[in-house]
This record gives C-alpha cells, sequence and structure tokens, in this order.
C-alpha cells in the first residue's frame, strides 16, 4: 500500500495540467450527459410525438379537393352526430366496464385465495391462472368462437346432444359473449395487480382484526381488501382503459349480431371504401383522450395512494384457514382455469386435428392436414410466422437496448429536469391505444420511402407502442440498484462507458432478459398496432389469423392459433426460467 | 504533498435545500479528519463534492496542488480522474464479482499488467485480514467482512486520499468498536490521508487527528478532540459532544489572569469562567456558560474559594463506575458525575466544586 511513494504521488498530482484533463459536467449545457438526454428527446418526438401529431392533426382537416386542406370541425360533428357512432359509443363503454368489474371480481377472489389463505394446490394452480395473460384475447375469441358459435360450436352441439336441447343454448355472438372472453383473459392482468400488494401485506393487520373478533370473511372484506383498494383500483382502471381500444374480440365476435364499437368503426373507416382518413382520426382521437384521462386519474389521484403495508423486518407470512370453504375456492378457481385455458385449448386442438369440422370431434376425420397445411404449405401462413418470429426476436432485441438505454438516461445523471422529460415521452405512448399508434404510423409515413420496407415500420410501431412496457420492467431493476454501486466504480478510476459496459450491465442483465421476454411476447400476439400498418407480404401472425378466420376452414385456424400459442408458452417457459434465476441472483 | 483544500464551497439541492453552506477547511498529509454532525448536516454532500460525485454550485477543491473543482474556470473533474478511494456506508459491493474482482477493479482500470494487479489484490486483502477468501462471492460473506472487502477495494490502486461515509454504521455495536481502532490504526501506518464522515461522537473522538463539527451545512467547530470535548465554541457543540450542563447568565467583571466572572441567576450565585473568555465581552451582556458533569467535584465547605456551589441530589443513577447525579442547586439542575467509589443518596446535601478552567463561556 505505501508502496507508492511521494514524489510519485507528486508527479501525479503535477502531470496532469488540471485545465487540460477537465471535463465540465455540471459548467456548460451542452455536455455529454446533457446531449444524451436531448438525443433521447429527439428519438422519442420523431417515434412517438410525430405520428400523434400527424395523426391528430388529420382529425381537423378535410380535403374537399386533391392538396387543399380545411382546418374544420366537421370531422367530429358528422360522426358523432351519427346513430351508428353513438351506438358503437355506447357498446365501447359497456365492454369496457363489464371487462373491468367481472375480472375484478374474479381476479381480485383469485389472488386473495392464492396470496392469503390456504386453499390447496395454489402452486399448480397459479401457473394454470396465470396462462392467458401469456395469451392474448383475440386468441380466445378464435377458441370461444369455435365452442360456443351458435352452430358449429362444440359446446352447443353437445349440450343439443346430451340434453335434446331444441336451440343452441350458449352464443358467443353477443354483447355477453365478448364481455366474458374479454373478462376471462383480462383476469390475469386483475391478479397480477393486486397479489403483490396482498403478498407484502403484514398479516398482524388481518390478525389483530382476527384478535377483534371478526371472522374469516369479514376480515376479507373490512380489512385486507380495503388495504387493497388502490392497487385494486388502479388494475381495474388501467383495464377499462385497455379494453376501450380492443380491437380484436370485437371485430370477430361483434359483426354478426351487428355490435360496433369504436376501434371497429376506426377499422372500417380505414380499410373499406370510401376511406374517410378524418372520420377515423376524429373518433380516434374521442378514445385517446378518454384513455389519457383513465390512465392520468390512475397515475395522479389512485396509485398515490396505496397504503404502505409492508413492515419491513421478518415477518412470518400467515395464511387464513379457510375450513371446507377452501373447497369452494378450489372450485371457484379451477372452473376459471376450465373456461379459460382448458376448454379454449382443447376446442383449438380438437378443431386443429380434424379434417372438416362439423361441430364436434369424429375421429373419422382425424388428420394432421391442418398442421401440415399451415406449418409446411401455406405460404402466407409461414411467411407470417417468420414475420412475428423476426419481430419479436429482432423487434423485441432494438427495443430492449432503446429500453436500457432510456432507463439509464432517465434515472442516472444529473439533470433533473431533461430526465424528467425523457421518462414523460416515454410513458406517453401508454395513452395511444394499438389500433391508434398503427394508424397514426400509416398515414404519418405512408407517402415516404420508409412505406416501402413495412417490417421496419412495424418494428418502430411496436417499439413506440411498447416502450413503456420495457422501460418499466428495467428502471425497476435499476432503481433497485444503489447508484453507488456506479459511483464507487468512477472513484475506482473507470470512466463512465466503462462503468455502465462493467457494473451497470451486467447488474442489469436479469430485468433485461425479463423485458425481452416480455416484448417477444408482446410482439409475437399483436394484434391492434399491425391490423392497419401490415401490408400482405409483413403480416405478422395476430393479422393472419384475423385474415385466415375470414377464409379458411376452422382446423386450419385452429392449427394455426395453436401454432401462435406454443410460440407464447414457449417464450413463457423460457420468461420464467429467468425469472427464478433472477431470484436467485438477487 | 496530498493535502486537501475545500474552499467556500456551496451545494444546493433545487431552490429551497442549501445543503452546504460556506464550508472551508484543509485536510494536511497523513491527516485524519473527521466531519462531525446531526443527520442531514450536509456531511455526505460535502465529502461527495471531494469526490466528485456532485458538481458544487460555489467553491474551489484542490487536492496536492490539482483543481479538481473551481466554479471560477468551470472545472470539475470527473470521479475517476481523481484517483480517490471512497467506501460507502453500504459498501456497495458490486454482486456479480467475486472478492478478488471487486479489490482489482480499481487496479485494472489504471491498466496494471496481470502480474501487478495479482500482487496488488493479495497485498490489499492482506491488510484488511481476508487472505484467502479472494474467490468467495462478496455477497455471500458478512456484514463487517463486507466491510473489509470494501476497504480492501478503496486501498488498492493507492489513492490519494481515502473517503469514508460513515462506513461503520451498520455493524453491530461490538464489531463497530473493534473496527474503528483497527481501522485508524491501519491508516496510520499506511500514513494515509483520510476524511471520514460519521455523526457518532464517539467514534469522531476515537479515530481522528482532527474532528470539523457541522450543522445546517455550516462549519461549528474544527480542532483536535481534546479542544473539541473541553473547549466547545457554542452550545450546539457542547451539546452534540458528550453530556453538559448549559447555564445562562450576565457577563461580570475581568479579574486579571485569572477569568470572567458570570452572574447565573438561576444557581444564585457567580462563577468565575476561564475559558472562552479571548473575546471581547462587554459586562452585562447575557452569554451561556458550559460545564461538563465529570468536572464538577464534591468536596468540603471551604475546600476553594471560587466556583463553590451548594446543593441537594435530586436523583442518583448508579452506572457501576460512576453516578450519574443531578443536583438541585437555586432553581438548576446540574447534572454531576461522581466515581462510582463515593457514596451518594438521593436527598444529601452537598457542596460542589468547579475549577474556572472548566467553565467555558460559549459563543452563542
Ligand atoms: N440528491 C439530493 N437531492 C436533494 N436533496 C438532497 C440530496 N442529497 C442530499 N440532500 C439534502 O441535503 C441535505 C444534506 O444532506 P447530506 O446527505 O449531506 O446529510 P448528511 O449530513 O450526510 O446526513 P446523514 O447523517 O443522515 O447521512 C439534506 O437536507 C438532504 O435532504
Ligand atoms: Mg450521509
Amino acid at each position: 500500500m505505501s508502496s507508492v511513494s511521494k514524489s510519485e504521488l507528486e508527479a501525479r498530482g503535477d502531470g496532469a495540467s488540471p485545465v487540460a484533463s477537465a471535463s465540465t459536467p455540471g459548467g456548460r449545457f451542452f455536455n455529454s450527459e446533457n446531449s444524451l438526454k436531448l438525443g433521447s428527446l429527439g428519438l422519442l418526438t420523431i417515434l412517438a410525438i410525430l405520428p400523434v401529431s400527424v395523426f391528430l392533426y388529420s382529425a381537423f382537416v378535410t380535403h374537399p379537393e386533391a392538396g387543399d386542406s380545411i382546418f374544420t370541425f366537421t370531422n367530429f360533428t358528422k360522426n358523432f352526430s351519427t346513430s351508428e357512432v353513438f351506438d358503437a359509443s355506447l357498446n365501447t363503454l359497456i365492454i369496457a366496464l363489464g371487462t373491468s368489474i367481472f375480472s375484478c371480481l374474479t381476479g381480485v377472489s383469485l389472488a386473495w385465495f392464492h396470496a392469503r389463505t390456504d386453499m390447496p394446490f395454489r402452486r399448480p394452480l397459479e401457473a394454470l391462472t396465470l396462462i392467458p395473460f401469456f395469451l392474448s384475447s383475440f386468441l380466445g375469441a378464435v377458441a370461444w368462437w369455435a365452442l360456443a358459435a351458435p352452430r358449429t360450436g362444440i359446446l352447443n352441439r353437445w349440450m343439443i346432444d346430451l340434453f335434446g336441447l331444441s336451440a343452441p343454448p350458449f352464443n358467443i355472438y353477443s354483447m355477453t359473449g365478448i364481455v366474458m372472453v374479454m373478462a376471462l383473459f383480462y383476469t390475469p392482468y386483475m391478479y397480477l395487480f393486486t397479489i403483490g400488494s396482498l403478498n407484502r401485506m403484514d398479516p398482524a393487520l388481518e390478525e389483530s382484526a382476527r384478535v377483534c373478533g371478526t371472522g374469516v370473511l369479514r376480515t376479507a372484506l373490512r380489512v385486507t381488501i380495503p388495504l387493497s383498494t388502490p392497487a385494486m383500483l388502479s388494475g381495474a382502471v388501467i383495464i377499462f382503459v385497455v379494453s376501450m381500444g380492443v380491437f380484436g374480440v370485437p371485430s370477430l365476435l361483434g359483426p354478426i349480431a351487428r355490435i360496433s364499437t369504436l376501434s371497429t368503426i376506426i377499422y372500417t373507416k380505414m380499410e373499406e371504401y370510401p376511406l374517410d382518413i378524418g372520420g377515423a382520426a376524429a373518433l380516434g382521437s374521442v378514445l385517446m383522450v378518454f384513455t389519457a384521462l383513465g390512465l392520468y386519474i390512475q397515475r395522479k389521484i389512485i396509485a398515490p395512494r396505496s397504503y404502505v403495508t409492508v413492515t419491513g423486518k421478518g415477518y412470518r407470512p400467515s395464511r387464513v384457514s379457510l375450513g371446507p370453504w377452501k373447497y369452494v375456492a378450489l372450485a371457484i378457481n379451477c372452473f376459471y382455469v376450465l373456461l379459460a385455458v382448458i376448454l379454449p385449448l382443447g376446442a383449438l386442438l380438437l378443431a386443429s386435428f380434424n379434417r372438416a369440422w362439423l361441430g364436434g370431434f369424429r375421429w373419422s376425420q382425424l388428420s394432421i392436414y391442418n398442421w401440415a397445411y399451415v406449418l409446411f404449405e401455406y405460404e402466407y401462413a409461414i411467411q407470417a410466422t417468420k414475420n412475428s418470429l423476426i419481430l419479436g426476436l429482432v423487434g423485441g432485441f432494438i427495443t430492449v437496448v432503446l429500453c436500457t438505454f432510456l432507463a439509464m438516461v432517465i434515472l442516472r445523471g444529473r439533470n433533473k429536469r431533461l430526465s424528467g422529460a425523457v421518462d414523460y415521452l416515454s410513458t406517453l405512448p401508454i395513452g395511444v391505444p394499438g389500433l391508434i399508434m398503427g394508424m397514426a404510423f400509416l398515414i404519418t409515413w405512408i407517402k415516404t420511402p420508409l412505406y416501402g420496407f413495412p417490417m421496419l415500420l412495424l418494428m418502430m410501431a411496436y417499439m413506440t407502442r411498447y416502450l413503456p412496457y420495457g422501460l418499466r420492467t428495467i428502471s425497476s431493476v435499476l432503481q433497485s440498484l444503489s447508484s453507488e454501486l456506479e459511483e464507487s466504480a468512477r472513484i475506482c478510476g473507470s470512466s463512465f462507458v466503462a462503468t455502465i459496459k462493467k457494473i451497470t450491465v451486467p447488474l442489469l442483465r436479469p430485468g433485461i432478459f425479463a423485458a425481452y421476454l416480455m416484448l417477444f411476447i408482446m410482439f409475437i400476439r399483436e394484434l391492434p398496432v399491425s391490423v392497419l400498418l401490415a401490408t400482405e407480404d409483413s403480416a405478422p401472425m395476430a393479422v393472419a389469423l384475423y385474415i385466415l378466420q375470414e377464409n379458411e376452414a376452422l382446423g386450419v385456424v385452429a392449427a394455426f392459433a395453436l401454432v401462435q400459442t406454443a410460440l407464447l408458452l414457449l417464450g413463457t417457459i423460457v420468461f420464467r426460467k429467468l425469472g427464478s434465476m433472477e431470484e436467485l441472483s438477487v | 504533498m496530498a493535502e486537501v483544500v475545500v474552499k467556500d464551497l456551496v451545494k444546493r439541492f433545487g431552490t429551497e435545500t442549501l445543503a452546504v453552506d460556506n464550508v472551508s477547511f484543509t485536510v494536511g498529509e497523513g491527516e485524519f479528519v473527521t466531519l462531525l454532525g446531526p443527520s442531514g448536516c450536509g456531511k455526505t454532500t460535502t465529502l461527495r463534492c471531494i469526490a466528485g460525485l456532485e458538481t458544487p454550485d460555489e467553491g474551489d477543491i484542490l487536492i496536492a496542488d490539482e483543481v479538481f473543482t473551481s466554479s471560477h474556470n468551470g472545472v470539475c473533474l470527473p470521479p475517476e480522474k481523481r484517483r480517490l478511494g471512497m467506501v460507502f456506508q453500504s459498501y456497495a459491493i458490486w454482486p456479480h464479482m467475486s472478492v478478488s474482482e471487486n479489490v482489482a477493479y480499481g487496479i485494472q482500470a489504471q491498466g496494471a499488467s496481470r502480474a501487478e494487479v495479482n500482487e496488488k489484490v493479495a497485498n490489499a486483502l492482506e491488510l484488511v485480514g481476508l487472505s484467502g477468501l479472494g474467490e468467495r462471492n462478496a455477497t455471500k460473506l458478512s456484514g463487517g467482512q463486507q466491510q473489509r472487502v470494501s476497504l480492501a477495494r478503496a486501498l488498492a490502486y493507492n489513492p490519494r486520499v481515502l473517503l469514508f461515509d460513515e462506513p461503520l454504521s451498520n455493524l453491530d455495536a461490538k464489531l463497530r468498536e473493534r473496527m474503528r481502532v483497527e481501522l485508524a490504526n491501519l491508516i496510520k501506518e499506511l500514513k494515509l490521508t483520510a476524511i471520514y464522515v460519521t455523526h457518532d461522537q464517539a467514534e469522531a473522538m476515537v479515530m481522528s487527528d482532527r474532528i470539523i463539527v457541522m450543522k445546517d451545512g455550516r462549519i461549528q467547530q474544527e480542532g483536535d478532540p481534546h479542544s473539541t470535548y473541553n473547549e466547545p465554541s457554542n452550545s450546539f457543540v457542547a451539546d452534540f459532544i458528550g453530556v453538559t450542563n448549559i447555564l445562562e447568565g450576565k457577563a461580570g467583571e475581568r479579574e486579571n489572569g485569572k477569568g470572567l466572572w458570570v452572574e447565573v441567576p438561576s444557581l444564585e450565585s457567580k462563577i468565575l469562567c476561564a475559558k472562552g473568555i479571548e473575546r471581547d465581552i462587554p459586562a452585562g451582556s447575557d452569554l451561556l456558560v458550559t460545564v461538563r458533569p465529570e468536572y464538577i467535584e464534591l468536596g468540603e465547605d471551604g475546600s476553594s474559594d471560587e466556583n463553590v456551589l451548594r446543593g441537594q441530589v435530586s436523583d442518583a443513577v448508579y452506572l457501576g463506575q460512576s453516578w450519574d447525579c443531578l443536583v438541585q442547586s437555586g432553581n438548576f439542575e446540574l447534572r454531576v458525575h461522581v466515581r462510582g467509589d463515593a457514596d451518594i443518596r438521593a436527598g444529601q446535601s452537598v457542596t460542589m466544586n468547579i475549577s474556572p478552567s472548566r467553565c467555558v463561556v460559549l459563543s452563542d
């Protein structure tokens, strides 16, 4: 230690000319940190602000003659005075409200069973309960269409055969059908929103209520649930907002019952003659305003009210003993798994192995034709699978790199005001429903050379739309890393860039993997952004499924849906594996 | 040559928080200086400014005549160019590296050869008593061992100055006391210059050559442990370091060569103070006097002619080596420490003597 001599120290001290070797982190505005932050702002402006602005602008102009544009409100007045739009708005609200209420009821009960009670088989059931989270509601709609379409639905056939009914008992082409499918597939979201706060809750809070003489159910209703109310409300609002913008389910199950929503009307206006960009943009901007409003309420009013129920030091999580009621809880959970996982996947599986489908599985029709067809022969489907894999692997990778970069720009460094601006801009896309993001990208870039590279455009749109999700995953890991870990590396003499390479990124690795796999899953199942933006050659799997469902036999659709499911479940398994690795390493 | 100069340092956070308010001090080569103060007084911020982790709003920081930070020409050397060592309260051990990788990091950053790195790592680990633990996963070590790793990491590359931010506060009491001595000895042995931040006055007393007491971002007093304890400059320092009695009084006349008489109404008496009276104190002005409990002696009547007080013991707690007593004298309850072998009972009448050299007039 003392080996370094005084003269050596002196030499070092004098050798470096103070001014020459100095940089000025706080001195001038255009230092390296601020340039990075300004660069990120620029990038986000191109990715997010530009398309959304073009989109909003087009809601306020009409083109009476080619080349002319006039500022006007007609797009709004004309559209919102029609009964069609009025009905669609009403339907949108009913679907959103129904979805959030029902998914809230089931999701919260299931979360309570798993986190706080002694319900049996919790471990295997949790995995099953979460499967729908990794599939998509659109996939669910396809499966339920196979199950409960009035004439061809498997369930209807069974009921008619079994009980000799004269008419099919279930009709998935209805408001009830739409809300049911949506609620089934959004239940895991609600589950995940609440389980954290239930898990972290100090059991002493419940135990003291029990000591005061309240029963199990009363304690749950009076203490446990109210304590996690902010988390639940947050979840319910987010689900409400998301399901307002959902396109896949109503567009598949709605038309036959003449149920349209704002998103299906926007799609029609953009895809069918006469093209009405102004009208679509006007409807879309209203949808966007409501989405943004809901998220604002969630972030600014509900989320800050969460109770901190963690008491810190080593408490022993204890569970409520339900007595015989635990079998009721078990039955409820199993019924949910039946409706959301077993029946849908089972139906798809049965249908995919029958060459011709007439509403029931027949051994005589057993064949692997559908599988061979979608996997090896059907060019369009094969191309779509390739597209989705490219989007998921490459697009997911680029997005995760961007998210990591942005997370560091936001959470590290000294200029808090610029960090705030970057943070704000990168969260904005949450308020833009996928269909609208797709439309915004379409009308912004359609007349530019970029439109010649539809895969690239899709990737950009995905990146923008799903940026906030990846960012949140990575930032939460980065936030939990003490900045002292990086600071001590700087003091040891390693530069900013070397510190990121050797300390920050290795420590962030679990978070980066988690985000990558999450984005991969989201990109593989992505429908709303792609449905307007994708061309025939660049159609990803969900769009292909949407097209197939209109033109092909159920067996083909089912096989293709299962290929997508398989990719999603594969991603999920890797995701969970890495998730448990992450727990080990922290 | 490792002389640290901090001049007129000012650091604000936002518009309201003035974390460091015009702080100046120097640290000589091989000196161990402690920044001591209550929570939030700006110790850490000062240290981080020296390390280059915060950019001060005003002021200069020089080490060995090299300008690290200067508000005049906007110089602010990034931390990696300063060649300092720092030990954090949280240890900041990199969890993805082994013990020796942690220690080697700073040496590698200087571009040393592999053999040199190995040698220095082994050296550093031996110094802190961790030889043989090099291949362990650093996060699997005990708190005390992690502490040593982080010290070894900071020592390993011959930093010009070592900075410590409450490095011992996460250890349990026993270990903390042992590490104090061990750490201070090691640093003396290596003749290193150190700036140490703590809010624990006992730690500061044991370890430092010099203590700088801070409050609300300002320096309150600077001096060696002895003078800081025995001649506190104001009531904050007197109270923050150790236990004391603070008396309100009025300045009386000066007695040549002996001290200043202070009228203390609450004691219904006058006491002669010999310390803290170098400044000009107009007769009749209000002032504060501090007397440490252990300097108040119980004695016989008439054993001394100055500073004799009478009172009655109102409470006495036996602590083994001493008695901690409250003695009612006039309208004031004096805290008095008496040796443990004395015989003290509540209600007993006592006479107290205080040497004038133990009575310190405070500056506020
Ligand atoms: N990054 C920051 N942003 C805003 N305010 C800060 C920041 N760091 C410190 N402060 C404020 O500056 C003041 C001094 O903080 P500092 O950390 O230097 O105190 P300290 O003396 O080290 O206290 P402690 O003993 O609790 O560590 C405090 O009021 C604190 O709230
Ligand atoms: Mg501190």
